[in-house]
């Protein structure tokens, strides 16, 4: 489509021109993204409650919040960020200048998801402007509203040619993917990642993936049940269920299943009052295919609370499901949607069995008093991140790298790592043009004493 | 799938867990330096039947700089393998958050033909260190090296967690079709793009170490003997079959006139009158290289060298005076002892002509004015960059090594080596108590609740006073 070369034609331009590099430029531009979010609040919250049916408490934790967090602490240490790091020399260079340079990379695109529609594009854009780039930005079309107010806010805050926004469903992106990026960050499902990494091969281009999966949630005997439960609960019917690091499923000795379900019913109660449906603090699905989709999961499953549902509304009320079998439907693909499976197992080695046996998760999480049973899961486990005695939270410590592993995705962002996630760290060494004796061993006609030196 | 066997087994040994600890991961690479240290000897007799390798040039780089690599990750693996403990915010003050960095699983090198010992040799020493099970698959077009790799190194590692196989096109294609962890790549950019497409089908992360056609500016303030024998050495090093060689020089017609006579002076230093009787020079490594680079000899006019042996796969270190850009040495990564010169009228026609095409892994600037060497520098892009001088950028361990667009992703060398092997994991590991300080995340939600947790999470621009 024209339409694309042209926006990538100007965003290249532009991009060369150097207009994007200086680091006031770059500030400047993430001020009024800063000044974006605080003047367009109420907008955003609108169209996250269109989107997701986000009530403001959500909508403004969730997703301004972070946003916010993430402008001020990347304008904060952008300079620092972006500043040449020297290294350190050895005998043949003590006299030269040895530094990494970090440059943008050039022009790059941020494919958004629908669960968080927002921070999911904003987070990303900081982090590109951060280092320098043009950027085009492709919000999904699954949650209209957002993409609808990005695409119009964006161009009224930022430089129009350097961070184009692109709206569209599955042809637009496919058409955006032929062209050459020089890095590409997508958040979404597996499937489309493999995608969109098979598009960037033909390009050479370097790609973060922030992809999904099941993950885990183990509950030892050893701990405090009513507390895990509730954090537990909170994580997971946030959103209603639609989170890429909700704990997915629980594993748990059948003797304490009872009890955990006893606390999440008393903790669902907690939240959402005896009619959750009528819960201005619970969410919707996101559209009907994906309500369907869920409510598929719950055939032949044993409902030992909630399983209500009204398509009309896309409700699906808070579930949980005992005695799960392994080989089940709802233990085949990620869930994104608040229905929460038990897997009774036997022991921790069971446990640790059964999650190695399946794709690295982009989130593990485990509840322990058991120190030592904590420091065996994350040692025996693999995944993206991971959170003990607690769920979600990992993403929310900004010094930690935000990212999957295996299936669940590849590279990572958040705050100083989405900074060099889009940057090139260019190894720069510079010598003196004189000084050529010490040169001169290295030069031939060699001899093997002359090397031992 | 003739490799699946192969692949579940080393699949089995990393499940197992045995690459995991410390001790096991210093006794592989502890045994790394055994076979450097034992197989020196044969080492340098195979890259010398495989491309004519000077004993020199291999011990250099086949040898000591991989010893150093080795001592370097040995220096620093218990440092490197520790947790990173990060920053935390107030309510986390009793959590403990860290990076921890995991090892990935069962992972690929593929290595290419012209440093064939180290080019699969640096990279397996971050994929050990790191506690992963490797497969290595040598070049077998350096067929001496890699019956010597095949043959030698399972009497040093694990077998149960490192193999080599060997094979051309075919074997490797077929062994792309397995599912693994990560996959290194060295090589040309079209085979980067294929093994990148095939690990796309597993969603493996990969790096690519490509290539391209390195400028080399040289401004008209310059020591031209010292620059002349930086170049030469650069050019001329392994017959000129270095991913980071200069591959043509950029600089006005008077430097190019000043330059040829101390290019010749260097040559003569290095290898004598004659090159084909210097035991310092190299050969092609193959036939169809070979011919592929007597093609390229039409280009421009031949200033220095020109002659060519057929029979020892032998190109004299040639000199191309006034090549045009659209002469066939400029079409292609030369990867051979010919270095043509393209006359520009100044710096920025320079920087124009390297930013018109597509980023290379290596750059270089000589000019006595620092000034100069900064603005190259600054006005382009590249993997690395060397200014007054070829090559070295990537001897030092501490700067990271790799490209950018066509010249490739991801980097290695000293710690990111190991970095490129580990998965970065994002851990938190949070106190049960305390609940109370969770309360304003639960609903239901109050305006009283949105304000706590406001305070709580924001960060707060420096300057500003907060009483918590």
């Amino acid at each position: 489509m024209e339409r694309t070369q042209q926006i990538m034609g100007r965003a290249r331009a532009t991009f060369n021109s150097g207009r994007s590099r200086p680091l006031e430029f770059r500030i400047q531009q993430l001020k009024a993204l800063e000044r974006m979010v605080q003047e367009k609040e109420k907008e955003i919250l609108a169209a996250l409650k269109a989107d997701l049916n986000k009530c403001g408490h959500n909508a403004y934790s969730q997703e301004i919040l972070g946003v916010l967090r993430e402008l001020i602490l990347t304008m904060e240490k952008l300079p620092s960020w972006a500043a040449p790091q020297p290294v350190k020399k050895d005998l043949l260079s003590i006299r030269d200048e040895a530094y990494i340079s970090y440059e943008p990379l050039g022009v790059v695109l941020v494919i958004g998801a629908w669960n968080y529609p927002f921070v999911l594009v904003m987070q990303p854009l900081i982090g590109a402007i951060a280092a320098g780039n043009a950027v085009v930005v492709k919000p999904s079309e699954v949650s209209e509203n957002t993409a609808q107010l990005l695409a119009e806010l964006l161009p009224q805050y930022l430089d129009k040619d350097l961070y184009p926004v692109v709206t569209g469903g599955v042809p637009e992106t496919t058409e955006l993917l032929t062209q050459r990026f020089d890095h590409i960050l997508y958040t979404g499902n597996t499937a489309v990642g493999r995608i969109v990494m098979s598009a960037a091969a033909k390009h050479l281009t370097p790609v973060t993936l922030e992809l999904g999966g099941k993950s885990p949630c183990y509950i030892d005997k050893d701990c405090d049940l009513a507390v895990a439960c509730r954090r537990i609960t909170w994580g997971k019917y946030m959103n209603c269920g639609q989170t890429c690091i909700a704990p997915d499923y629980i594993l748990c000795d059948p003797s304490i299943q009872g009890k955990v379900v006893e606390n999440i019913k008393a903790t669902l109660k907690e939240f959402y009052g005896e009619d959750v449906k009528s819960s201005p603090d619970y969410e919707r699905i996101v559209n009907k295919r994906h309500f369907r989709r869920v409510k598929s999961l719950l055939e032949g499953q044993k409902i030992a609370h909630g399983g209500e549902t009204d398509e009309a509304s896309c409700f699906i009320a808070p579930t949980i499901l005992t005695d799960v079998s392994p080989e089940s439907k709802v233990m085949e693909e990620e869930i994104f949607g608040p229905v929460l499976p038990i897997v009774t197992v036997q022991s921790l080695d069971e446990a640790i069995e059964f999650i190695n046996h399946r794709e690295k998760p982009l989130a593990l999480y485990v509840f322990s008093n058991n120190k030592q049973l904590i420091r065996r899961v994350i040692s025996e486990t693999s995944s993206g991140g991971m959170t003990a005695n607690d769920v979600i939270m990992h993403s929310v410590v900004p010094d930690l790298p935000f990212g999957g592993v295996g299936h669940s995705g590849m590279g990572a962002y958040h705050g100083k790592f989405s900074f060099e996630t889009f940057s090139h760290r260019r190894a720069c060494l510079i010598k003196d043009l004189k000084l050529e004796v010490v040169n001169k061993l290295r030069y031939p006609p060699g001899s093997m004493e002359v090397m031992h030196l | 799938n003739p490799y699946a066997g192969l692949v579940s087994h080393l699949r089995a040994s990393w499940l197992s867990g045995k690459t995991r600890p410390m001790e096991y991961r210093v006794a592989q690479l502890e045994a790394l330096g055994r076979f450097l240290d034992d197989k020196k000897q044969e080492i340098l007799e195979a890259t010398e039947l495989d491309m004519g390798k000077p004993s020199f040039e291999a011990f250099f780089s086949e040898i000591l700089l991989c010893k150093n690599e080795l001592n370097v990750t040995l220096n620093n693996l218990c440092h490197w393998m520790k947790d990173e403990h990060v920053d935390k915010n107030l309510v986390m003050q009793l959590d403990s958050a860290f990076i921890r960095k995991d090892p990935y699983g069962v992972v690929l090198i593929i290595a290419p033909w012209n440093y064939p010992i180290h080019l699969f040799l640096v990279p397996l020493i971050g994929a050990i260190a790191a506690g992963n099970c490797t497969i290595i698959k040598p070049s077998e077009i350096s067929k001496n090296t890699e019956r010597l790799i095949a043959e030698t190194l399972s009497c040093y590692l694990d077998n149960d967690c490192f193999a080599v196989v060997t094979g051309g096109v075919p074997e490797t294609t077929r062994l792309l079709e397995n599912k693994f962890d990560y996959i290194f790549f060295t090589g040309s950019p079209p085979v980067g793009r294929i093994v990148m497409t095939a690990a796309a089908k597993h969603l493996t992360p990969v790096t690519l170490e490509l290539g391209g056609k390195n400028p080399c500016y040289v401004s008209d303030t310059c020591d031209v003997t010292n620059v002349a024998r930086r170049v030469a050495w650069g050019r001329f090093f392994n017959a000129g079959q270095t991913c980071i060689a200069p591959d043509y020089l950029l600089c006005t017609v008077e430097m190019q006139e000043k330059l040829m006579p101390a290019l010749r002076a260097a040559i003569t230093e290095f290898f004598g009158p004659n090159p084909q009787e210097s035991p310092d020079f190299g050969r092609i490594v193959s036939d169809k290289q070979f011919r592929r680079l007597q093609a390229l000899l039409g280009s421009g006019r031949v200033a220095i060298g020109g002659q060519t042996d057929e029979a020892e796969r032998y190109i004299a270190p040639t000199v191309l005076a006034d090549v045009l850009p659209s002469d066939p040495a400029m079409q292609e990564e030369i990867f051979g002892p010919i270095l043509p010169i393209v006359v520009i009228a100044n710096m920025d026609e320079a920087i124009d002509f390297i930013n018109a095409r597509p980023r290379p892994l290596a750059l270089y600037a000589f000019s006595c004015d620092s000034k100069v060497v900064n603005q190259v520098l600054e006005r382009t892009s590249s993997g690395g960059f060397c200014g007054n001088d070829t090559l070295m950028h990537v001897t030092l361990t501490s700067l990271p090594f790799g490209g950018i667009g066509n010249s490739g992703l991801g980097k290695y060398h000293g710690k990111f080596t190991f970095d490129t092997f580990s998965h970065h994991r994002g851990c938190l590991h949070r106190n049960m108590g305390l609940e109370t300080l969770n309360t304003p995340r639960y609903p239901p939600y109050t305006q009283q609740k949105l304000g706590l947790l406001t305070t709580t999470f924001e960060v707060k621009r420096k300057g500003t006073c907060t009483l918590l």
